[in-house]
Formats: C-alpha cells, structure tokens, sequence
C-alpha cells in the first residue's frame, strides 16, 4: 500500500542503541514469518569505476523536489544526497545510519536551561552550494522561513514548526520580514521556542531544514531544480518525464559521490516493466517499481543467499512504517469503543499481510515502529498471527449494537490495496459488520479520508516515520485538538480531550521519561478507545541491476544515492 | 386473383394445371426470416459461435452456482491454502481449505489470497455477459430511436442528432469512460435491483450505453433516410397510418437484420471494453470478479503462474471470437441478395 505520500525517516539520536528488535543490518532477519531477505547492503567498497551513469526508474513519480514541500519517500531519498543540513545522520547502514551528527553546524546544538532557545554555529564556507554561495547561518533562517512562510503552503511548515517557533504564526513572508524566533548574530542559528519541544533538533534534521540559496523562490507549486550543498545537485528536471542529479563540483564535505551522473530516466514505469529492466540491467535502481508477488523469487535469486550467485541485488530492510485501519469514530458504525475493539481481535493480520508478498512486513497491532525507543514500552494486546472472533463477538454482544453493520472501506486502486482489503471484508463479516469497499486513486483517497464528513468508516492507511520520536505518530495522527475540515491526516477523527492532553505533555518530555509516556498513551489507546486497528509494519524493497555496486542501505533514508558506484 | 407468396403455401394445384405439371411440386415458397435461418444454417462457423454463446451463458449462469456446490467453496472465498510461499498455487492442487478440511482448486488460486480462478472464471463469464449484453442491448434501443427519429423526420431534428453523434464521436472514448467510471462508479455501483445484478455492473452498464448508441444510431439513420421514400411507406401515409405507426410498424421491420448484426458485433465490443475497464481499475469493485478484472491481477504473476493471464484471455477470444463470428453470419444469413 502506498502511504502517506512521501513521509521519511529520520531519528533522534536517542535512538541508537535502543531496541532495534534486530531490524537494522539484518542479514538473518529472512527467520521473520513474513520474510525480510537481509537488508545489510554494505559490503566492502568493490572495484569500481570513477563516474558513469546511474540509471533509475520510479513507479510512483514524485511529489516536489523544493525542500519545503517534497514529502515523499523518494524524494527524501534524492534530497539525502543533494542537501546539506545542520544535522544529517551519516552514509552508514542500521543503527549508526540513525545517529545525528552536526553537518553545516560545528556541533549539536545549545540549548537553554528552559528548553526554549537552541542555538547552532554555522561555520560559514564549510559547505557551497552548486551555484558557489556559501552555505550560512542565513542559508538555514531562510529556509525555516521559507517553511513557515504561509504563502509557501509548506505541511512541515505548518504543522511541525509554526507551532512551537516564536513569532511564526504572525509571519507574512514579507520583503525583509523575519520571523521573530529565527534569529542570526553572526555565525549563530538561535530558535526560540514558545514551548518545550523535544523532537526540535530531529525535526530540523528532516530534508524540510536543508540549506537553501538566498534566491531560491518562494512558490507554492515547488522550485524545480533548488541548488544543492550535497554531494550531488538536481541538474534538471523534466516534471512526469525524468530527473538528472550530477556531481556537485564545490562540494567539501567528506560524504562519497562515485558515479558521474544519477539518472531517474522515468518517473512512472509499470511495476512489470522496471522489475524485468532491472533484472535485465537495463534499469541499475529500483524501489517502489518491484512487484510484490516477484518479491518471493527475486529474493530466492538476487537476495543475501540468492541462486544467481554474485553480489546480493535484492534488498528487504524493515522500515519505519506502520499500517492501520483507521476506524472513523465520528460516524455511528465506530461510535462504540467495544466495536472498535471487537475489529481488533477479528482481523487476522498476517493474513491480510499476505496480498503484500513475501518480506512486505511484519504483523503489529502497535501504534509506534519498533525503530522507535518509546515502541519498546507499548504493550501487545490483540493477536497477530490469528484471529479471536469469540472474543470478537462477545465484544459486539456486549456493545449492544445492532448486527448487521455496514462499514464503508477506503483504499486505494492499485494491488494489493484491493486483495487486501477483500479480506477485511471477509474478516469483518463473520463478526456481523459488512464491509463495502471503494476504491481509489492513492492520492485521491488520502484527500478523501482527510475531509471532515467524508462517508466512510475503515481508511486502510499507513505512515512512514518523519523522524524517530513519538510525537510523529500520536500527536501528529491522533491528537484531535486540531482536525481540519479538510487535508487532515487523524483518519479515524479520535478527539479524547483526556488523550489530547496527555499527548501534549508527553511531547515536553525528554529521554526516557518522554519514551515511557509515550509507550503508556500508545497502549492505552490500543487497549481502551482503539481508534485504529493497527496491522503490520512495513519494509523497503530495493532492487538493483547487475553492474551496481558500493550499496549503503541507509539506516534512515534508505539506499544512498550518494554511495551507489559502478563496478568494473 | 391473385396469390399472397408471403403466406401461402402453394403445394395445391391451381387451375390451369398448377405447379406440379410444370415440375414444380413441393416448392414452398419461405418468408424472409425462413430463408435467412436456412442461409444460416448453412454456416457452420456461425452455428458453433452461436452454440458457443449459449454453452457461455448456461456456463456463466447454471454452471457457475454448480461447480460452486461441487467445490464446495465461493468464487470469493479466501483459501489459505491457495497461496504457497506468496505464490498462488497452480492448477489441479488439493489444498487445506484453512477449516480443517481440503479443497480442489481446478484452476489454481487466482490471487494472493487465495481465491479460486475457476469460479472466478465462471462468474467473472456472467458480469462480462451482463455487461455486454445489456449495454449493447440499452445502446441500440437509444441508438435505433434517434436513429429513427433523425432519418425519418430530417430536418432540425436530423441536424440535432447528427451533430450530438459527431460531437460524442469526437470524444476520447476510453480516457472518458475512465474518468466517467471513476466518479459516477462510486455513486452508481450499490444499485443492484436487488441482488440481480453485482455491484458496480450497472454503472458499467451505463456509462457503456452512454457511448455505445452513436454508431447505430448513424447506420440506422441512413438506412430509414432511404426507406422513407419507398412506396409502403407512402400508401400506410395515404391510408393514415401515424407517423410513430409507420415507423413502428413499417420501417422498424425492415431494420432487424441491421439490428441483430450489429448488436452481436457490438456485444463483443462490449465485453472488451468491460474487461478494458476492469484492467485499468475502473469496474466492479471488490469482492467480485470479472474477466478484466482476473487479467488485471494476473498480469503481476506473469513470471510466476503465466497461466493466470491464459485462461480470463481465453474466455475473452472464444466468446468475443463467437459474437463476432455470429455476426458476420447472421448478415450473410440476412442478406436478401445471398443466393440460398
């Protein structure tokens, strides 16, 4: 399933070292019951040779390549190696891939005894931009403001920094008009906040925070090709049609650049397509293009012990992502928590897994990733390879509604949604609650889910970490304080003044405390209102041609573009 | 006084020594329709489609709920065991049915859920059926009468339906039926009379008819521009006949042949364009099957179980193959100038 179009990972450096539940470098995760083909994707550098083409074919297409506005997976992916930011997690694989280093800043940031100033040092010059301006401390104050700025129409703007960042929801983005709480003195970053935020230093280590140039355009429709301080620079960009990354040529940082030119020489190829040309070695990269059910065989070939022999080319690595089946609280089928529950215990998740294909995830009926540290403190609660539709019934009895129900499901056109979602209507029926399913555009259907009043009771939906800390996942998608009337991402519309104020006070917290507090409101709510009825985990998939080599399966971003060489 | 040919047999001798003094007894003479039967039954191609066509309708509506029975499980049921390491298991293979018991999947699984391609197959056959036949059938009855309409009254109302043809002509049919299905699908597709038909086969059904009366309604415009000015419809004028008699009961008769051909060459478009719709995700929703539909989701296990792209795409030639063939049949059959 497709999910929050372009949602990607990043993480607080709290999280190393946390428990990973052997996600990261997993050669040996194939033990999974769902498969995972290993996922370690750094051997030893081959020989390679200096420059040549990278050729890549997405089946999605993208969102933006403007920093303020690209949200999806891929094209996080394109900005982890065309930007600079003050904090980056570095070119390594697993857990190591997940720890912040500071970047364009010379060390982590100070932050006050109250909480509420962080200030960055920004050496000016260690870092330039294609177009060889420097990368300053300005360079960040404007693209911070650029996401604030309301006539950008930037999400992460809006959501993730207005509310905390002083002064920014007076801000206009007027000529020469700064927003009060991003100040510059020098080399210094100073943010002020007006509130205790303690996911600031991951949120601004997401690509929404890369440097940008004074002159790049404020424009909601996105900036074609914004100039990179990375490694590589988006040389062109041919919108529905092709991408072109090439070399930065200012670039001083010490993160690898092999081959000359990466090239997204499509944007929308059929999944049959793109899996045949990169077994083929007409297409060197792969992701979103591999058919679900080649995963099995293709893993069997090109995986860690694949048949084909030569380098592993077949990547399953487990990933920050949870799938849902948002129950929509607001219309009289989900009105009683009981109902919801009942839902819980009847679906049986590793079934409705199954359409996805071998190594697609893991079966979770938990609201947080196990990437995240405050995952470990979240109970089990409802089965995981079965179901319990005794349970189930005695939950829908004991409710007192009426069967049968009928619930309308939301998912999206494209296989697996709709096997998938045929088997939650089987699921569902032997409880009493006939499920109607309408199918969608991806894209139309996240609009849909996210209208106030939309008719529909079951959104089949799933989110892929911003960064990794809690707050991502339960204040962003469950916190009712502010839902929209429209372009709202809380599907099941879950407003629990109780809950909504447990969210915001654990978001003050910090280290193990803000961890524990999370995994309490995460099982809590499983366990009591259950909003959703969550189903399983999520993986990459990535497959690439025969003469690729250097992979680093970057522990947040996925494969770096960055580290891809061609052998010789 | 002389004799009515059209009804009467004239095996009896007439006066003057009848037909069997000049050796010609036993002569029936036949009515259009018993001579266009007997052209046809001469076509041994257009005889199999026909049988064909009927052993598809007896297959997709009394096959279908037998070999469900004998099975013992539904075209939408989930079979655990359909699916072997997120494969669907291929044909003939007895697999648990996930309630303890074993199952026979004739066709393999369809899907990786599991599903049984062969009744898939078999009710996918009745939405393909319904959805051909009745848009064809909804098509020409709105393509015969403003056909009839244009050509027998000329003038602004001919003006009217020429242009509304061209300009509808003019449109990109696939992409607009597309787009028609995805937003009127969605409201249309719980309209079922009933449990008569599946959800999501009317609004095929309609948007189909929506873009399926154009043709006829042109071919049957010509033909009623030239039959207008014939001499029966002259003399029924003469006596009084109403301009809606005439054309019922005069013209109309005279276009069946027109009708029939075209509509069984239609209903094999029909089919097609379903099953097009299906596979590009615009037709009937889940649970149910359709040809388009099977073929959609085959097209991801073409490496893996290729025959799952075989048999939706050989149901589709054999029964588009035998209204087309059918067709051209029935206009040889129907062609007064063929020699018996």
């Amino acid at each position: 399933m497709k999910r929050r179009p372009g949602l990607w990972l990043a993480l607080t450096a709290l999280v190393a070292g946390a428990s990973m539940l052997g996600l990261a470098g997993c050669g040996s995760s194939s033990s999974s019951s769902s498969g995972g083909g290993g996922s370690g994707g750094s051997e030893a550098i081959p020989a390679h040779q200096d420059g040549g083409t990278v050729k890549i074919a997405l089946a999605g297409n993208i969102d933006y390549l403007d920093p303020a506005l690209a949200y999806y997976q891929s094209t996080w992916q394109i900005e982890y190696s065309t930007c600079v930011k003050l904090t980056n997690y570095k070119d390594e694989a697993g857990d190591q891939g997940r720890v912040i280093y500071p970047e364009a800043a010379s060390s982590l940031p100070e932050i006050s005894a109250d909480g509420l100033t962080y200030t960055y040092t920004v050496p000016p010059g260690k870092f330039k931009f294609n177009t060889g301006e420097a990368v300053t401390a300005e360079s960040f104050q404007y693209a911070l403001e650029r996401d604030i700025n309301p006539k950008q129409q930037s999400y992460f703007g809006a959501v993730f920094l207005a509310p905390f960042i002083e002064g920014a929801s007076d801000f206009k983005g007027k000529p020469g008009e700064h927003v009060s709480g991003i100040q510059v003195d020098g080399d210094k970053l100073i943010i002020h906040l007006t509130k205790k935020d303690g996911g600031l230093i991951s949120k601004l280590t997401t690509p929404f925070a890369c440097a940008v140039t004074k002159d790049t355009a404020v424009d909601p429709k996105g900036v074609h090709t914004p100039a990179g301080a990375g490694p590589y620079y988006i040389a062109d960009y041919t919108p529905n049609r092709s991408i072109v990354l090439k070399k930065n040529p200012n670039y001083t940082g010490d993160r690898p650049a092999y081959a000359a030119e990466i090239d997204y020489t499509q944007l929308t190829i059929d999944p049959n397509q793109g899996t045949l040309e990169a077994k083929n070695g007409q297409l060197d990269y792969i992701n979103d293009a591999v058919v679900p059910a080649q995963n099995f065989q293709l893993n069997k070939e090109f995986g860690p012990d694949g048949t084909a022999g030569g380098p592993q080319r077949f990547f399953i690595t487990p990933a920050a992502v949870i799938s849902y089946l948002a129950l929509n609280t607001s219309r009289d089928t989900f009105s009683n928590e009981k109902v919801r529950q009942a839902v819980n215990w009847a679906i049986n998740r590793k079934d409705i897994l199954q359409p996805s294909g071998y190594g697609a995830g893991i079966p979770t009926d938990k609201y947080l990733p196990p990437q995240f540290p405050s995952a470990g403190f979240e109970e089990t609660i409802y089965p995981l390879d079965s179901s319990d539709v005794d349970k189930a019934k005695q939950l829908m009895q004991e409710s007192g509604v009426q069967t049968p129900l009928t619930a309308v499901l939301y998912t999206c056109n494209q296989q697996p949604c709709p096997d998938r979602a045929a088997v939650i209507q089987q699921e569902l029926k032997a409880i009493g609650i006939n499920v109607q399913i309408k199918e969608f555009d991806r894209g139309v259907q996240f609009t849909k889910e996210g209208n106030k009043g939309e008719p529909f009771d079951i959104a089949d939906e799933g989110w892929i970490a911003d960064y990794y800390d809690a707050y991502d996942f339960i204040n962003i998608l469950l916190n009712g304080e502010i839902i929209p009337e429209t372009g709202g991402n809380n599907f099941s519309f879950f407003n629990d003044p109780s809950f909504n104020k447990r969210m915001d006070d654990a978001n003050q917290l910090t280290g193990e405390e803000r961890d524990k507090t999370y995994g309490q409101i995460a099982t809590d709510l499983a366990k009591g209102p259950a909003p959703w009825a969550s189903r399983a985990t999520g993986t990459n998939i990535d497959f690439f041609g025969p003469k690729i080599g250097c992979q680093v399966n970057q522990g947040s971003y996925g494969f770096a573009l960055n580290t891809l060489c061609i052998r010789s | 006084m002389s004799v009515d040919v059209r009804t009467t047999t004239v095996a009896e001798p007439l006066a003057g020594g009848g037909y069997e003094a000049e050796g010609l007894s036993g002569v029936e003479a036949r009515s259009p329709s018993q001579q266009a039967w007997r052209r046809l039954k001469r076509d041994r191609l257009a005889i199999v489609s026909g049988v064909m066509i009927i052993f598809m309708i007896l297959l997709a509506f009394v096959g279908a709920p037998i070999a469900e029975r004998i099975v013992g499980h539904g075209p939408n049921d989930i079979i655990s065991g359909g699916v072997e390491n997120y494969e669907p298991v291929g044909p003939w293979s007895e697999v648990s049915d996930g309630k303890g018991g074993q199952t026979m999947l004739v066709l393999g699984a369809s899907d990786l859920v599991g599903r049984d391609e062969f009744l898939r197959l078999l009710y996918g056959a009745r939405v393909s059926l319904e959805v051909g036949i009745l848009a064809t059938t909804f098509g020409l009855m709105l393509g015969v009468i403003t056909g009839m309409l244009a050509g027998y009254y000329g003038g602004a109302t001919d003006t009217l339906v020429s242009r509304l043809t061209e300009i509808i002509m003019a449109f990109p049919l696939l992409l607009f039926l597309i787009a028609l299905s995805a937003t009127l699908g969605d409201r249309l597709n719980d309209i079922t009379f009933g449990g008569l038909l599946y959800p999501g086969v009317f609004s095929l059904v309609l948007v189909i008819t929506l873009f399926s009366w154009f043709y006829p309604a042109r071919i049957i415009r010509s033909q009623v521009l030239s039959l207008r000015e014939k001499e029966f419809v002259e003399a029924a004028r003469m006596v009084g006949s109403s301009n809606f008699r005439i054309m019922r009961s005069h013209l109309l008769p005279h276009l069946v042949g027109t009708i029939i051909v075209y509509g069984t060459v239609t209903i094999a478009i029909n089919i097609l364009l379903e099953s097009t719709l299906s596979f590009l995700g615009v037709g009937l929703p889940e649970p149910n099957a359709s040809w388009g539909k099977l073929l959609d989701q085959a097209v991801q296990f073409y490496t893996i179980q290729p025959w799952l792209i075989v048999w939706p795409g050989l149901m589709l030639l054999i029964v588009t193959l035998s209204f087309n063939l059918l067709g051209d049949g029935l206009r040889d059959a129907l062609d007064p100038r063929a020699s018996l």
